[in-house]
């Protein structure tokens, strides 16, 4: 049976939810269709840090960054929801002598690009983050990065974009295209072609076979990406908080447990959508995480899961029309820092689709610097 | 002891609580009574302490899930030592024990 949206978005994640909201808002009609559920198990949001961070991008990628964090200050009334996000800062730290001028070079660079971000030292690190380690010597401190909780967010895109009149259609996996005369006419998809003007694929990984089908070529390898959380104690964190060098991105939810990420590796088996943890990489984080914040030595581990998450070989996301389809944009491979950045893309495209001009901010991502056009 | 979940009767293992020792533990602030050396989450359970928590989201009810050390959601406060696994420890006499109350 052929359905007929102006704008189908394939995948339910923090970038497709979050693109088709902006589009029906736009006054698009919008169907989102997702092979599971939103956030099933193995994709890469529902195993996603939660850091809303400008700061350690790299330099083309802080417009967009910085466009995204003022979508954030105002989407939780946006959306009319609790998105658990917090603007309280984040601070990567070192305890390396010789990685302050490394870290106060980039702080200089991205105070350039219009960043509100300063190198800190001892006395005020400490002040700034009680509970730190008393062995850092500096930090970068953004006070406008923070961090939100992705279940909250992708749900909540997810609802209001029903409540515009988006289309939601689970269990519903896209194959490819119908593509006529070099013009998308349908997704194809294991339930049926649906009828569309313009599609956006992002699937993650699983948009490189998707794009596959209809002959374009994304480089994406896949790591799986573990994360844990602690058991609940009295806050004590606001900040974000990383150590140069060191995989962590730490941060404590308003329920108290304390969230481990810092993209240390599972195993991924996408092609049935499966991880499995590495108790190897657990215990490396639980390392990092006690020599980072040192009270935590006594606080349990409740949970450790995995995403599986695209990586582009430059770490930069591939967003941008594809070749030779036109009505096609490609939306995946975030290589990591997708979430932060989610509803910016998502904004960016529906301004895409209304106007027809490509966004200045998202020209640095087009796959033509793959050489593969 | 009241009449409660326990086994009485096991083809292959002697489950009967004849011959075991009574002991008494505390359980936020109320006197309960339990067999020595029997798991601590069972305890529980049979002495109507089934509700070990709540999810900070909903606000409903969590408690003993797996009964073998992988859920984490039989977790309770013992003699002072957070988050422990009630499924994995055996009761003393005279152990103090409570119950999550995370304020959120």
């Amino acid at each position: 049976m052929m359905q007929s949206s102006d704008v189908i978005v394939i995948g339910a994640g923090i970038v497709g939810s979050a693109t088709a909201y902006y589009l029906a808002k736009a006054g698009f009609k919008v169907t989102l269709i997702d092979r599971r559920t939103p956030l099933a198990g193995g994709s890469a949001t529902q195993a996603c840090a939660g850091g809303v961070r400008q700061q350690g991008r790299v330099p083309a990628e802080i417009p967009l960054a910085r466009y995204a964090i003022k979508l954030w200050t105002g989407l939780e009334a946006e959306l009319d929801a609790d998105l658990e996000y917090r603007q309280d800062g984040m601070t990567v730290v070192t305890d390396d002598e010789k990685q302050i001028p490394v870290l106060s070079g980039r702080v200089k660079r991205e105070q350039a690009l219009g960043l509100d971000i300063r190198l800190v030292h001892n006395a005020e690190l400490q002040r700034l983050i009680p509970g730190l380690t008393g062995t850092m010597l500096a930090g970068s401190y953004c006070p406008s990065d923070g961090h939100a909780n992705p279940m909250r967010t992708v749900n909540a895109f997810v609802a209001a974009a029903q409540r515009r009149g988006v289309r939601l259609n689970w269990n519903c996996a896209a194959e490819g295209f119908v593509v006529e005369n070099n013009r998308l006419l349908a997704v194809k998809t294991a339930r049926g072609d649906l009828a569309c003007g313009a599609a956006i694929l992002a699937a993650g990984y699983w948009s490189r076979a998707i794009a596959a089908a209809a002959g374009i070529n994304l480089p994406f390898r896949a790591h799986a990406l573990q994360m844990m959380v602690t058991a609940r104690r009295p806050h004590q964190l606001d900040q974000v908080l990383g150590w140069a060098g060191n995989g962590i991105s730490l941060k404590q939810m308003p329920s108290g447990g304390f969230v481990i990420g810092g993209g240390w590796p599972g195993c991924a088996t996408p092609e049935i959508y499966h991880t499995r943890l590495m108790p190897g990489s657990m215990a490396k984080s639980a390392r990092t995480t006690v020599g980072l914040f040192p009270s935590l030595a006594d606080v349990p581990l409740l949970r450790a899961w995995a995403g599986i998450e695209a990586f582009c070989a430059d770490e930069m996301q591939a967003v941008g029309p594809a070749p030779r389809i036109a009505g096609l944009v490609l939306a995946a491979g975030f290589s990591g820092h997708g979430f932060a950045v989610g509803p910016g893309i998502g904004a960016l495209i529906a301004e895409h689709i209304a106007t027809g001009r490509w966004p200045r901010l998202l020209e640095p991502f087009g796959i033509e610097r793959f050489g593969i056009g | 002891m009241k009449d409660d979940l326990r086994l009485k009767t096991h083809p292959l293992f002697d489950v009967s609580p004849d011959g075991c020792n009574r002991v008494t533990i505390t359980v936020e602030g109320q006197a309960v009574e339990a067999l020595e050396g029997e798991l601590l989450a069972a305890a529980l359970w049979v002495n109507g302490f089934i509700a070990l928590g709540r999810n900070p989201a909903d606000g409903s009810h969590r408690g003993m899930y797996c009964g073998v050390g992988h859920c984490y959601e039989c977790r309770v406060t013992v003699d002072g030592a957070e988050d422990l696994r009630s499924c994995l420890i055996r009761v003393r006499d005279g152990m103090q024990v409570s119950l999550q109350k995370f304020a959120t």
